[in-house]
């Protein structure tokens, strides 16, 4: 299955990926660790769920691009049985011994398995964070049964290495860009705090010597540099981020 | 239609976007070891947020991806600005490799 050394290969692309400056490295990264892996093809997908719902999706694509497209037309993103699989487990697995038996997600495969995933292994990254951003490497092989094999033991390791630091890298970087593109401040991230406790605007003003209405009058400014529509969803976004302890 | 833009442009990477009833469509490329990096974010007034990031090793690759994508009808203006751009991109990777 995997090549010979190709622990110390995967170890130096993870380590590489902690330092990476921009997405295009990172992508680049993610090649490297995939052809080290033995893998042909790859996609990386990090995704927020929100209840039953998805709201965004970003894919890394190591694989023919246009199969990207034509998922995200047909809206196979609501009945892929890989990602589901990924919202509620850690564990990498072949795809093979996931069971699918409703009609809609035997047509996502299908499609998967007709550009290059003829065989593929599930690698999902979760974060202690939060819940709902979760992240999945998807590896295949135009060889049928390639991650079937005994060898899986030690291949899922480096994946799940590489899983890791790629899901770790996203939130890093939507951190970073929540900071400096919604100015996030050390006064936003007290209210945050407060908000996360549970704690009523009354209460946060009396605490900050403040006006209840100011209070609320900071929380809606900062819901509007965040992008979102009330003040839960900015703890919860700051949380999933990592900006607070959840 | 909606408008199209090329909001930055520099040797190594340009940014193309438009906006329109539907929403918001944006792409980066940028010129790296080995091909064009490109990142296509799509932004609907409502509902799924995606981006694909690819990387093309050669031009006729990517111009296939380009010409079958949606853009090219519902952004065209945007579609020959993204080809163009590319182009540029694509000789200088060719200049630098020969």
């Amino acid at each position: 299955m995997a090549a010979a050394g190709y622990t110390e290969r995967i170890t130096a692309v993870a380590e590489r990926i902690v330092e990476a400056k921009d997405q295009a490295t990172v992508h680049a990264l993610l090649t490297e660790g995939v052809h080290a892996l033995g893998a042909d093809n790859a996609v990386f997908v990090s995704f927020i769920r929100d209840n039953a719902d998805l709201s965004a999706c970003r894919f890394m694509l190591v694989c023919e691009p246009d199969w990207c497209r034509r998922y995200l037309d047909a809206g196979c993103f609501a009945h892929d049985p890989w990602l589901a699989y990924a919202a509620h487990h850690s564990e990498p697995i072949a795809a093979s011994s996931l069971p699918v038996l409703d009609a809609e997600g035997q047509r996502v495969i299908a499609l998967a398995q007709q550009n290059g995933f003829a065989s593929a292994a599930l690698v999902p990254a979760h974060s202690g964070a939060g819940h709902s951003r979760i992240s999945l490497l998807c590896l295949g092989s135009t060889s049928p049964s390639f991650f079937d094999g005994e060898g899986f033991g030690r291949f899922r390791l480096g994946a799940r290495l590489i899983a890791a630091e790629l899901h770790d890298w996203w939130l890093a970087r939507i951190r970073r860009e929540l900071i400096v593109k919604a100015r996030i401040t050390q006064a936003d991230l007290e209210l945050l705090r407060h908000e996360h406790q549970g704690h009523s605007s009354k209460r946060i003003a009396a605490e900050l010597h403040v006006s209840k209405s100011s209070i609320n009058s900071r929380f809606q400014r900062m819901n509007m540099k965040l992008g979102v529509p009330n003040r839960r969803l900015a703890a919860r976004l700051a949380v999933e981020c990592g900006l607070l302890n959840g | 239609m909606g408008t199209a833009t090329n909001r930055a442009a520099s040797a190594d990477a340009r940014t193309l976007s438009a906006d329109g009833r539907r929403g918001e469509v944006r792409f980066f490329l940028q010129r790296v070891a080995g091909g064009l990096y490109v990142e296509r974010e799509e932004i609907p007034r409502r509902g799924l947020r995606t981006q694909q990031s690819v990387q093309f090793a050669d031009a006729e690759h990517f111009e296939r991806w380009c010409d079958n994508d949606p853009i090219r009808f519902e952004h065209p203006l945007l579609h020959v600005n993204l080809k163009r751009d590319a182009d540029e991109l694509w000789r200088y990777i060719d200049a630098n490799e020969t």
